[in-house]
């Protein structure tokens, strides 16, 4: 018997009739100005121990007004669970610094148990905040193991920076796979073929403020001498060109990422982040918030989180796609608050 | 009460039209397909138009849920929240005067606190934590014990004792001779009285020099300036990350760089404080309080020679960023030495 279904057009083989959709973000900083205050408020009244609801309330609010197809995403921890997480990770910290305090060795031994937990951490502050986070009622879901979370978020990018900065791009690229190979949306999972060239090219690209710093410093010394006007006007610029350069690495690696990004054969992501726009964002956020003493921060978080927003985009293959979730395993919040404490959380 | 929307299955994107009814027995969702789901729990609300169910069901209402349904499921403290949230002008402007109301008031009573803490402290246990911070900078090759001849180490760890004693004070003085050609002529004040006095220094210093930087570490001692300065760090790290650490890693970063920052500066202050602490120990032992400033003068030229041997502008003290530096510039405390010797105040 001949198979009679016809080929696929190529119209059909790259979606050329289907519409990609933004990530639409609906807040504004007037109404998040609101939300912030009374979180910070409660916060001081309470000691900081309201800053577990307040994370929850303001995820909620972020994740909220960002919709696909007119979704929003949905947060969906309690405060009382990311406390009680804050509260282990308060004594894990406090037992810790005690213990460096009074017995040195002690804290050393508690060092290396960290450094075996780290990847069980990581992975657990994945899974908690995939299974947290849901559209249209399905959830994400981290699927990591131990040994491949310890290899590429720790011991593959201290051996790359080790043996020489050049590694590094190659470290990016297998940790940011990883990440995405690892996350499923209900029952399908994330796929990602990002090329090295990419990397290599936003390590480039993050090196041009570095170098142009650099070279400003030379001018610098040459106009003003040793002084303390030429010091503060060096520092400043490596400092703008630092955090303009990691920024313009890990816009770059993002964008590597999301523009090979699918999910199934059903959903393809884009990208559209331009390195310089966000580090300008980023570098008046910092300046606006500094100068404001911190009443900017509603209007520079909404600024930025609107900006990410328009430049992340989905395509789906089909308007009537049906996703289907998995029944999982109460994960419980210590990870994700100890990584949200401690500055590690692994994200792109 | 009632609204439409979208209502979506446990576990699944699938969705259909819906309308969601709450009345004194619940709510209820009336189905596209003719079925009804009865008395459906609400775990919660999200942005006033998702409502999410303990059974794993979800409702996305086309509008806004009217404020009768959401009053229903939301707790009183919940209630009390969304109001606070409501942004109006003449609100933010008090909102924003009571927050720095209460930080003005969250600084003095850290300040309090940190009077009452620091006090309480058991010296026990601050001087445990002097002995195993010198101890693990031993282990670790910062410095090490010196070949100095442990008579004249004993000597010196007496006349220590004897400048407390004279003074007034009631401490635990304990004085070590160190060598590390890394660090140079310096001394060291660890918590709970353990003085490190390195060999370049006493070779640098004449005995009444060395007697007043001596004075100066006990001065740290006495003050409790490392207990101190750790309690008023941990409160103010937790006043910034509160009021900036929200959220955003960046900003994150830039509350930890204010703070320490801070911690600079109070790092500086206590310098100052230790200084006139010296001055005071220095007279209660007929100490001349100008071997302090001569022993400032002789460190500054030490830290000085090395650049100018390669004809260099000297780094220690020339235009350098006060601001980013844990001690004052050495000019800036003879200053205040000579002024407060100068008026009688010291």
């Amino acid at each position: 018997m001949t198979d009679t279904t016809a080929p696929p057009s190529i119209r059909e083989m790259f979606w050329l009739d289907r519409a990609v959709e933004r990530f639409k973000f609906t807040g504004d900083a007037k109404t998040y100005f609101g939300i912030w205050v009374a979180n910070v408020t409660l916060s001081v009244v309470t000691l900081g121990a309201y800053l577990a609801w307040a994370k929850v309330r303001r995820r909620q609010y972020f994740y909220g007004n960002t919709n696909i197809e007119s979704f929003p995403l949905i947060y969906h921890a309690s405060g009382l669970q990311l406390f009680k997480g804050r509260v282990l990770v308060f004594l894990a910290i406090a037992t810790y610094s005690t213990t460096s305090y009074f017995w040195t060795p002690g804290s050393v031994i508690l060092l290396v148990a960290f450094v075996f937990l780290y990847p069980w951490l990581v992975n657990r502050s994945l899974r908690f905040n995939g299974r947290m986070t849901s559209w249209k009622n399905v959830r994400l879901n981290w699927r990591g193991t131990y040994w491949k979370s310890l290899w590429f978020f720790a011991l593959f990018p201290i051996l790359a920076v080790s043996v020489g900065l050049w590694l590094l791009p190659a470290a990016t690229k297998l940790k940011y796979e990883y990440y995405a190979r690892h996350h499923s949306f209900g029952t399908l999972e994330f796929n990602a073929t990002p090329r090295y060239l990419s990397f290599y090219i936003a390590f480039l690209y993050a090196a041009l403020p570095i170098a142009a710093a650099g070279a400003a410093s030379f001018v610098a010394f040459a106009l003003f001498g040793q002084s303390a006007a030429s010091y503060a006007l060096i520092a400043a610029m490596l400092a703008l060109a630092l955090v303009a350069a990691l920024v313009i690495y890990a816009i770059g690696c993002r964008n590597a990422l999301v523009r090979t990004l699918t999910l199934g054969d059903s959903v393809r992501f884009r990208s559209t982040i331009n390195p310089l726009t966000y580090s300008w964002i980023i570098i008046s956020n910092i300046i606006a918030v500094a100068l404001s003493l911190g009443f900017l921060i509603p209007w520079a978080s909404v600024r930025k989180y609107s900006y990410l927003s328009k430049g992340t985009k989905v395509q789906f293959k089909s308007d009537d796609l049906v996703f289907r979730d998995e029944q999982t395993e109460r994960v419980g919040a210590f990870a994700q608050e100890f990584a949200d404490i401690e500055g590690f959380e692994i994200s792109i | 009460m009632g609204v439409s929307g979208h209502y979506f299955l446990p576990l699944s994107s699938f969705s259909q039209r819906a309308y969601l009814v709450v009345d004194e027995r619940g709510a209820h969702m009336h189905l596209a397909d003719g079925s009804t789901r009865e008395r459906l729990s609400v775990k919660f609300i999200q942005e006033h138009s998702n409502m999410q169910f303990d059974d794993g069901s979800y409702f996305k209402a086309d509008e806004t849920l009217p404020m009768q349904i959401i009053r229903e499921f939301h707790s009183t403290p919940r209630q009390l929240i969304s109001a606070l949230e409501r942004f109006s002008l003449a609100k933010g402007c008090v909102w924003i005067l009571l927050l720095i109301m209460s930080f003005l008031v969250y600084r003095l009573a850290l300040n309090t606190m940190e009077d009452v803490i620091v006090e309480r402290f058991p010296e026990t246990w601050e001087r445990s934590i002097g002995v195993n911070a010198f101890e693990t900078a031993i282990e670790l090759g910062v410095f090490s014990h010196s070949d100095m001849p442990i008579k004249r180490q004993i000597e010196l760890n007496q006349v220590a004792e004897m400048l407390s004693a004279r003074a007034g004070y009631d401490l635990d003085i304990s004085l070590t001779v160190i060598d590390s050609a890394v660090i140079g002529a310096n001394a060291f004040a660890f918590p709970g009285g353990t003085i490190a006095v390195t060999e370049e220094l006493i070779a640098l210093l004449d005995h009444d020099e060395l007697l007043s930087v001596i004075a100066h570490e006990i001065g740290h001692i006495e003050r409790r300036h490392a207990l101190k300065n750790a309690v008023e760090s941990f409160g103010l790290t937790m006043l910034a990350y509160v009021w900036l650490g929200q959220g955003d890693i960046v900003i994150q970063r830039l509350s930890d760089f204010m703070v320490h920052t801070w911690n600079l500066k109070n790092s500086r202050e206590a310098e100052l404080e230790a200084d006139r602490a010296a001055i005071e120990i220095l007279r209660a032992s007929d100490i001349r309080p100008e071997n302090f400033i001569s022993a400032l003068r002789r460190l500054q030229e030490s830290a000085c020679e090395p650049y100018e041997r390669e004809g260099l502008e000297c780094g220690e003290d020339a235009d350098r960023a006060d601001w980013y530096s844990t001690h004052p510039s050495t000019d800036l405390r003879i200053q205040v030495l000579e002024e407060g010797i100068g008026k009688g105040e010291l």
